[in-house]
């Protein structure tokens, strides 16, 4: 682990993306005690007022602070990446698990993930949202379903080749059960690649649930969201250009962080992954 | 070779058919009634009977899906709900717009993503490399939205360079250019930043093996005859991504055509899909899929010429 963590440790980049999360986060618990003002309060005579000392980001077309309204909209953002993740990942792998391991299973796993593939993401997770209606658990389970395929390659090529090691094989012979050579031999040794991949797919997700909200097809106002207060500031880009500004790189500055940080848990976790993801 | 096309496309049968399944069922579950949306809230039930039976909506659902295959093996993909248009007419008309934005975004995106990943490789390790690589991961960071949204405000409001919307024409004419160049821009960065990381990697790798070394330790320069074979041999996964991408976005860039009201193929799914108007849905992915399919195969076919060890058997 000590040799893992020198690894991560020398890759700067990968400190920067830890950094930014662990600011992110501690803002988005602490947000009532940080917030200058109250997110959703209206101030219509204040309305598209430039940043100054009192509203440090400037006000919306409704007198609301912005920068509050992203130290509340990183509460959503952080939510939505990490449990959209989660729906792929745990669906995923348990998908991959079956795959790779019993072969009757694999080829009709996988070509029902090729049929998920061959969706354009944003349009699949469009469609699965204007059907099921926009909705904060809707916008994680559309934006959970696309990285589904994704996470069963990765884990099913694993069990492929972990299944025939000889520890998981002395482990059938001794009498396991598949449950628990899958769960308790194959899965433990998928779990640093799979956190390495986990940690990209957040990025990713936070990206995709900001494209829906902005859309339309996200939480409902006045709930504050980053993607809806970019889409927000677009009738007013000539006269307030801070109301799309500052929530634009509110996205940005997370995006990067986690895409440093799954950079970083590559190089210091999984070595190999190096030619399969990009560099 | 003849054999291992005919078998390629044999194999993206049952893909197609899951595809086409999955369209079909994604529409039909769900809530809603869009016989009731056509004839408006207050329309009488006769009128809504009336209609749904026109439509084939009455029937039982595998009924409705097997005309639908057939119907769509045979280049028919039905009618818009509303105006009745055929839906083929639609998507054909709209297909140029989203080719040439395409095209032109994976252009720019291979042209600047190529070299620079290839000036990181050389300059590995330096601020050069450095650089790239930063500006690549903070682009790969970046909402498009948000940064199509920065570029009409600086391109379009500030500077007035560029118009903010629509589409002036063919590209080969001044306006049709003007009106291009911010909407396949934006849509170029991503595809950008993998291809220039792609590329790096590629090289690093490639640099690396014996032969190169060999080649170089004879003493021809790294940028020469060795860089050409050695960037021969780090494009394959270049290939391999650049393709797929085209593929995706020719069935339409949703979110860039919807900021830059770009009448394509992503405009016009976007629009059906809130419209609920199933036949224009179904069309488009079916558009999609086939596209992806299609490309997937010549990308494959497309490693031969670029690695001869690969043989297709």
């Amino acid at each position: 682990m000590s040799a893992a963590w020198r690894r991560f440790v020398a890759h700067r980049l990968a400190v920067v993306g830890l950094g930014l999360i662990a600011v992110l986060i501690l803002l988005a618990a602490f947000a009532r005690q940080v917030a200058p003002h109250d997110p959703i309060r209206q101030d219509l005579p204040r309305a598209l007022t430039a940043p100054s000392s009192d509203f440090p980001l400037g006000a919306d077309q409704f007198g609301r602070c912005i920068l509050s309204r992203i130290l509340y909209g990183a509460r959503l953002s952080l939510l939505v990446g990490v449990i959209a993740t989660a729906i792929g990942a745990v669906t995923g792998i348990v998908l991959g698990l079956l795959a790779g391991y019993f072969s009757r299973l694999d080829a009709p796993i996988m070509r029902a993930m090729e049929v998920l593939l061959a969706f354009p993401s944003i349009l699949l997770a469009i469609a699965i949202v204007a059907a099921l209606g926009p909705s904060l658990i809707n916008v994680m389970i559309a934006v959970g379903l696309r990285s589904i395929p994704a996470f069963a390659r990765l884990t099913r090529s694993m069990a492929l080749s972990l299944k025939e090691l000889e520890f998981v094989q002395g482990v059938r012979a001794l009498g396991a059960g598949h449950a628990r050579v899958l769960f308790r031999h194959i899965l433990p040794n998928s779990v640093s690649s799979l956190l390495v991949f986990s940690s990209m797919q957040v990025a990713t997700s936070i990206l995709l649930a900001a494209i829906l909200s902005f859309l339309g097809l996200g939480v409902q106002p006045p709930t504050p969201e980053w993607g809806k207060m970019v889409s927000d500031g677009r009738a007013y880009l000539m006269e307030a250009p801070h109301v799309s500004l500052f929530p634009g790189i509110a996205i940005f500055l997370t995006v990067m962080g986690f895409n440093c940080l799954g950079d970083g848990l590559r190089d210091a976790l999984d070595p190999r992954l190096r030619t399969r993801v990009s560099d | 070779m003849g054999g291992y096309v005919l078998r390629r496309l044999l194999q993206t049968i049952p893909v197609l058919f899951g595809v086409s399944l999955l369209a079909f069922a994604v529409m039909h579950v769900v809530p809603g009634d869009p016989v009731r949306l056509i004839a408006g809230p207050d329309a009488p039930e006769s009128v809504v009977e009336r209609i749904r039976v026109e439509l084939g909506l009455d029937r039982p659902l595998y009924q409705q899906y097997v005309s639908f295959l057939s119907r769509a093996l045979r280049g028919d993909l039905g009618r818009l709900l509303r105006s009745r248009a055929p839906v083929v007419d639609e998507i054909i008309a709209r297909f140029p717009a989203t080719l040439e934005l395409t095209t032109a975004s994976m252009l720019i995106a291979v042209a600047v993503g190529v070299p620079l990943g290839l000036l990181a490789a050389v300059k590995h390790a330096t601020w050069v490399d450095y650089l790239a690589m930063v500006t690549s991961l903070s682009t790969l960071s970046m909402p498009v939205f948000w940064l199509a949204i920065v570029a009409i405000w600086l391109f379009s409001l500030q500077l007035g360079w560029l118009p903010v919307s629509g589409r002036g024409g063919p590209p080969w004419r001044w306006e049709g250019l003007r009106h291009i160049v911010l909407p396949a821009v934006t849509l170029a960065t991503t595809s950008l930043a993998i291809t220039s990381r792609l590329t790096r990697s590629g090289m690093l790798d490639v640099l690396g093996r014996e032969y190169v070394t060999t080649a170089r330790a004879k003493g021809l320069p790294p940028l020469g005859e060795v860089g050409k074979h050695a960037l021969k041999n780090a494009l394959i996964p270049v290939v391999t991504v650049v393709g797929l991408q085209y593929g995706f976005l020719l069935g339409g860039a949703v979110v860039t055509e919807t900021i830059f009201a770009w009448p394509g193929v992503g405009r016009l799914a976007m629009t059906a899909i809130l419209q609920r108007d199933y036949p224009v849905v179904q069309g488009c992915v079916l558009l999609v899929a086939v596209l992806f399919v299609l490309v997937n195969l010549l990308v494959d076919l497309l490693y031969g010429w670029l690695d001869p060890r690969i043989r297709y058997e």
